[in-house]
């Protein structure tokens, strides 16, 4: 590689700083997660015992891959309802006209506003009205009913399709499900993915919600939870704790990795208009 | 094959009006175009007829059926839009078919219906392709293969040829004819070229704020404009228009300046002269106009000169090539059988 001035080393130095400022700690925690109990306060970044102890002795405490499974399967679930309900009613705000359309859209803007911890209180009424406390449930139907982000996101991204599309569609004679459905969602794939990651890391990262509704039971509730419950019970024992964050993030980075591209151009696109 | 009428149509956004009651039939298998500077609603007009927009007050009958309230798919036309509106996602042939497999047409009758509008419009080895894999006219191919394979009733086309380069539009300009022909379908064009509205048109239909101005055969619309507004938008480069006094039979274009009065008329008019029927004479013959001749530009078949006469300017069109430069004194005779005369306020015709 050549390297032509001043200002592309200056670029490369800070770019550099801020790959180790933001892979540095991640590397730690790896590192940390593979050290024995004995060395987890030695400051060397290669363990001189490396073991997998840690991570077998986390799944005796507590039952880690029912944890996993809980949090895979609520936030799957979740990002399918959003992926679903945001862009139906995405679709409707840009394609449709229809009177009070766009006061319509403002108030669902202004629900972005509101923070969930107000909602909250109404929402475990309702949940606990239907007989779903204690389920996880409550975790993953409110992904049903769309919201604001996604709504929004998805939106920004219809608009930029031509309307003409849906026109010439009309006029061969689509019905709008078809249309949204052969049409619209294909195109939009880019911002599908990126959506896709951000509600999944969304529900994944969730602890509010699954404190809320899933208190005591280890065995319904999701990896945050454990996460936390963990953390409280072994604190100290960090080449414990590193491995079990380990664990905790290992899905997102693999998602990401698998969606980047999209991800990536999703985002860019998302950004333009 | 069908008629289309429409009949009063008015068009509102709210409390402002845009179309005031346009009035105009298209016979069965005629190919009408329409035109107007852009904002006169030709797009507006073209969109109610497929169904993609309200109409506010009037009626839409294609084959003698009231559509105001059908939707467009029942109304068995198709169009073809100015971006194409391919979709993206589809090759060529799943575009062509798209709306055939909507009506679950046998994948057998797909196939060759879609094989058949490929060969006309010479798209057979691209039917595997997308859109972005294609060129401009090659697209634009596609988008009228998505339309003939329905085999509607009437095709209307938004202003199709103008993402074109000019060499391709010529082209497509014979193509689309041709195709009409072939098909004797009822075809509505609209455009802001009014190049290409005579070169294809059997009638022209001319609109302007929303209100007809003149509808009539290309020809007829150029020899015989209506209004000093059809004079001025049919023809390039477009007639002079000079505004004058009629007084003892002549027309007093400056204190200094007049010019024969063509017809019966008296006060404020507008005469009307198009470049091609001014020619140079000697100074000094009758009626001769004294003109300074300001930009001489040739395409190499025509020469345009453009000139000052006593501070109006005027433009004349030679298909010789007259050794002027600018500068030049020359004179002037507007054809005595050639020229128009329109009322100043109301710009209606008057000879």
């Amino acid at each position: 590689m050549i390297r032509k001035n001043k200002a592309d080393w200056a670029a490369f130095l800070a770019l550099s700083a801020g790959a180790i400022a933001m892979v540095g700690p991640f590397i730690w925690l790896i590192s940390t997660s593979l050290k024995p109990m004995a060395e987890q306060f030695d400051m060397t970044l290669v363990p001189r015992h490396p073991t997998l102890a840690n991570y077998i002795e986390l799944f005796h405490i507590m039952p880690f891959h029912l944890l996993i499974w809980n949090s895979l399967k609520i936030s799957a679930i979740s990002t399918l309802g959003q992926l679903l309900t945001c862009s139906m009613a995405a679709f409707i705000f840009a394609v449709v006209r229809f009177p009070g359309r766009n006061v319509l859209f403002a108030l669902l803007l202004l629900t972005l506003m509101v923070p969930a911890q107000i909602t909250a209180i109404p929402q475990f009424i309702i949940f606990k009205f239907l007989g779903l406390y204690g389920t996880q449930a409550p975790l993953y139907v409110p992904s049903f009913l769309g919201g604001a982000f996604g709504t929004f996101l998805m939106r920004q991204y219809f608009q930029t399709i031509p309307l003409e599309l849906a026109e010439a569609a009309r006029m061969d004679g689509a019905s709008l499900s078809r249309i949204f459905f052969t049409i619209y969602l294909p195109l939009a794939k880019p911002a599908l993915a990126a959506f896709a990651i951000i509600a999944f890391m969304f529900s994944w990262n969730d602890l509010f919600t699954a404190l809320i509704y899933l208190p005591s039971d280890v065995e319904k509730t999701t990896l945050t939870v454990g996460l936390a419950l963990f953390q409280t019970q072994y604190s100290g024992h960090w080449t414990l704790m590193m491995a079990a964050s380990v664990i905790s993030v290992a899905p997102i980075v693999i998602a990401f990795f698998l969606a980047q591209k999209h991800f990536i151009s999703g985002m860019a696109m998302t950004g333009m208009k | 094959m069908a008629q289309v009428s429409l009949n009063n149509i008015i068009k509102s956004y709210g409390s402002s009006q845009v179309m005031h009651g346009v009035t105009f039939d298209v016979a069965d298998g005629e190919f009408v175009a329409l035109v107007g500077p852009s904002g006169c609603g030709k797009s507006t007009l073209l969109r109610m007829v497929a169904g993609l927009e309200d109409i506010s007050g009037g009626t839409i009958s294609i084959a003698n059926r009231i559509v105001n309230d059908v939707e467009p798919k029942e109304r068995d036309l198709a169009m073809v839009f100015q971006n194409y509106a391919l979709y993206p996602h589809m090759t060529v042939r799943q575009n062509m078919g798209f709306s055939l497999k909507l009506r679950n047409a046998p994948k057998t009758e797909i196939e060759t219906r879609v094989a058949e509008a490929a060969g006309i419009l010479g798209l057979k080895d691209y039917l595997d392709r997308l859109p972005k894999q294609l060129s401009g006219g090659q697209r634009q191919r596609v988008a009228m293969g998505r339309a003939i394979v329905r085999q509607p009733a009437v095709f209307l086309f938004d202003e199709p040829l103008s993402n074109l380069d000019a060499a391709l539009r010529v082209q497509m300009r014979a193509e689309i004819r041709a195709l009409h022909d072939r098909l004797q379908s009822t075809s509505i064009f609209v455009t802001h070229d009014q190049v290409e509205a005579m070169t294809m048109a059997d009638r022209i239909i001319v609109l302007r704020s929303g209100r007809l101005e003149q509808a009539g055969a290309p020809l007829e619309l150029y020899d015989r404009p209506a209004n000093a507004f059809v004079a001025g938008f049919i023809g390039s480069p477009a007639m002079n228009l000079l505004r004058g006094q009629a007084v003892d039979g002549m027309i007093k274009l400056t204190p200094k300046l007049s010019v024969p009065l063509p017809a019966a008329a008296d006060g404020p008019v507008i005469w009307g002269i198009r470049p091609e029927h001014l020619s140079l004479v000697p100074a000094g013959s009758e009626g001769a106009l004294r003109v300074r001749v300001t930009a001489v530009e040739s395409t190499g078949h025509a020469t345009f000169v453009m000139g000052d006469m006593d501070g109006i300017m005027i433009t004349a069109l030679f298909t010789d090539r007259p050794p002027l430069s600018k500068g030049d004194q020359i004179y002037l005779k507007a054809s005595p059988e050639k020229q128009h005369l329109f009322d100043t306020t109301t710009e209606v015709r008057i000879n």
